[in-house]
């Protein structure tokens, strides 16, 4: 199975953006990053099982 | 046009040649293919008019005419008239419809597009809140791909996986442990190709993302962070948007119209200052603080793109200006002159660091600072090191100054509004606006004392009082004359000497020149002009030279311009016509007879353009 490269700032910023409109009010970067991380690490390793 | 060939008798075609003719005259703006009708009752009644013939023996004419040349014209027979029908082309069809490529089709292309609940970032549903355009950004993955593939895996030979453990995150541990743990927990290069689980960082930096969040935070937090902020702001889709350190979906944003920027406007206005986001919330919709934070985000975001309007907050209180409200501080010194005046604070020359360490700085939360002569007579503070540490940085990016406020717990609990210029690239910051304050209470050398409060854009600001009222002859500014003079002053705060030139300890001081600033940027020629004012003659006619200690150059050149002494001891050791005297901190200068004002000034900065603010 092909396994697709992480580009940090841009893979999955759909996602978080979407985690980010449930939240219904700005965000600190820090939050922001933080969801972020945990979004990437939860593909990484899921595609890490697969692969 | 082509014009079609006539079938029958001579009569015929002339008469068929005619209706062609008056029917494209009808039509002269019809495209070549479409339909135009003409009835045979108007036709009839027109040419019998023309050729002065019977109305019926015309229409019996004209429909035999036009039986013969089908090809050209078509009969239609309607209740109420016969039609004629023909085109410009001289054919009685329209053309087929081409159906090839429709629009509808182009539409449903690619054969998957976008899901529908991502259509958002397709089309929007809202207007757009922007008045600048926002530059489109190309993904750095294709220039990355486009040229990096072998450089990657040299790269990535090169510079190992970090592997971030909980062992090797230590935020007591030096630079040098920091790098050394990071090299021992190197990844393979082929793990790096061929796991899923590493990330590329823009800038090549591969980060392992096996590790806890935390773990990953710990080391590379503050380059996530950034690359989190350029990410969010390059993002072609523009699916969130961000304002200083905060986040939301674009489609979350409030749009604010020309009405409401009006309103704003007149509210920062009648203030007649800079005012904070939440106070202009609560003018102008009447919403308290933490009511509608999506309201507040995008009141700031979209103030931020207007060009009247100007940020002047610093992290923690958003404060917002008008390009018209009043300049705050002295406009006796340029913008460019100060900047260059605080250069040598950025050259490792700052020693305000050394009575108090940035930790207690931080943690006490206050400063105590000793105005120079030029501070004083200008209302500047300029922004050491430990004066950094304590006042609030500024959020944006590219900001170069905010607005504080200061209040004087010594003068009825007074408040000022004071400009901080921050420190960039090689140039020093600083603070003006104190004028008043410094010229009603206090002398040159005061001792004041800056804290923090608990809003990020107040602090206090007091001076020692605690002493009994001394009477000295100072040095003051005359800026009716351009010079300096002594004038007697009774004052009650505490003052340190060597910044407080007086008759008694420096009589020739206000022989000092008041140098045009201009003047004052070349440090070399306010030294000389000090050393041959304040220093002892000890040359001849022919050979002048003069003796001056460090400390008094320091004490004569901080009445043109701001420095510290470790910049005057590096200026006296760096001159070519300076000595050391024998005794320590004595120098002897010996300049040539012949030497030319801006000989000893040939590698200084040369004069800059000034701040539009100016």
């Amino acid at each position: 199975m092909e396994t697709r490269t992480i580009l940090f700032g841009e893979t999955a910023l759909d996602i978080l953006a979407q985690w980010l409109r449930e939240q219904g009010e700005p965000r600190t970067l820090d939050d922001v990053l933080q969801k972020y991380l945990e979004i990437l690490r939860d593909i990484a390793l899921r595609e890490t099982e697969q692969a | 046009m082509t014009v079609p060939t006539f079938q029958g008798n001579d009569e015929q075609q002339a008469l068929a040649a005619e209706i062609f003719q008056l029917m494209v005259l009808q039509a002269s703006f019809y495209a070549d293919d479409a339909l135009i009708r003409q009835t045979l009752d108007n036709l009839a009644a027109f040419l019998a008019e023309k050729h002065k013939r019977e109305p019926d023996a015309m229409a019996t004419s004209i429909e035999e005419a036009i039986a013969v040349n089908t090809a050209v014209f078509r009969r239609e027979e309607a209740e109420a008239a016969t039609y004629y029908i023909t085109t410009r082309r001289g054919v009685p069809e329209p053309l087929p419809v081409d159906t090839s490529h429709t629009f509808a089709q182009r539409l449903y292309e690619p054969e998957n597009p976008l899901p529908v609940d991502d259509i958002s970032v397709v089309v929007s549903t809202t207007r757009p809140t922007l008045t600048t355009v926002e530059p489109v950004y190309i993904s750095d993955y294709w220039q990355r791909a486009s040229d990096t593939a072998p450089a990657i895996a040299d790269a990535a030979a090169a510079a190992p996986v970090v592997d971030v453990t909980p062992s090797t995150v230590s935020t007591g541990e030096t630079a040098a442990a920091e790098g050394a743990a990071d090299a021992a927990v190197a990844v393979p290069a082929d793990a790096l190709a061929d796991s899923p689980a590493v990330m590329t960082v823009a800038g090549g930096v591969p980060v392992d993302l096996r590790h806890d969040v935390a773990d990953i935070l710990a080391q590379h937090g503050d380059m996530l962070r950034a690359e989190l902020a350029s990410g969010i702001d390059k993002d072609p889709l523009r699916q969130m948007v961000r304002f200083g350190n905060m986040v939301l979906p674009e489609d979350r944003l409030i749009n604010l119209g020309k009405k409401d920027l009006g309103r704003i406007r007149d509210d920062i206005s009648e203030a007649n200052e800079p005012l904070l986001d939440t106070v202009i919330q609560a003018d102008v919709y009447n919403q308290q603080v933490g009511e509608n934070e999506a309201m507040r985000f995008s009141l700031n975001y979209r103030l931020g793109r207007e060009k009247d309007f100007e940020y002047v907050g610093v992290v923690g209180a958003n404060l917002w200006s008008l390009k018209t409200l009043p300049h705050i501080g002295t406009r006796n010194v340029k913008t460019s002159e100060m900047a260059q005046f605080t250069e040598y604070l950025m050259q490792g020359y700052d020693d305000s660091l050394q009575e108090r360490p940035l930790a207690t700085i931080a943690e006490e939360g206050f400063v105590t600072h000793r105005l120079s002569f030029f501070e004083w007579a200008n209302g500047v503070v300029v922004l050491t090191a430990a004066l950094n540490a304590l006042i609030a940085q500024p959020l944006l990016d590219d900001q170069r100054r905010a607005v504080l406020r200061f209040v004087m717990p010594q003068d009825a609990a007074a408040e000022m509004l004071v400009e901080v210029r921050y420190p960039v690239g090689s140039r020093g910051g600083w603070m003006q606006g104190f004028d008043l304050f410094f010229n009603d209470f206090l002398i040159a050398g005061a001792e004041i004392t800056i804290a923090r409060t608990e809003e990020p854009h107040v602090y206090t600001i007091i001076y020692d009082e605690s002493v009994d009222g001394q009477t000295r002859d100072v040095l003051v500014p005359d800026e009716k004359k351009n010079r300096f003079v002594f004038e007697e002053v009774t004052y009650y705060c505490q003052v340190d000497l060597a910044l407080s030139p007086d008759q008694a300890s420096f009589p020739q001081i206000r022989n000092l020149k008041a140098l045009p600033m201009s003047d004052r940027r070349r440090a070399n020629t306010v030294l000389r002009h000090v050393i041959e004012t304040l220093g002892e003659a000890v040359g001849t006619a022919t050979e002048p030279a003069y003796r001056i200690t460090a400390q008094t150059a320091h004490t004569g050149f901080n009445v043109l311009r701001p420095a510290s002494l470790p910049y005057i001891t590096a200026l006296l050791n760096d001159n070519q016509y300076v000595q050391p005297a024998d005794e320590a901190g004595v120098y002897v200068f010996a300049p040539p007879l012949n030497m030319p004002d801006e000989a000893d000034d040939a590698d200084d900065t040369p004069p800059e353009d000034d701040n539009s603010d100016e």
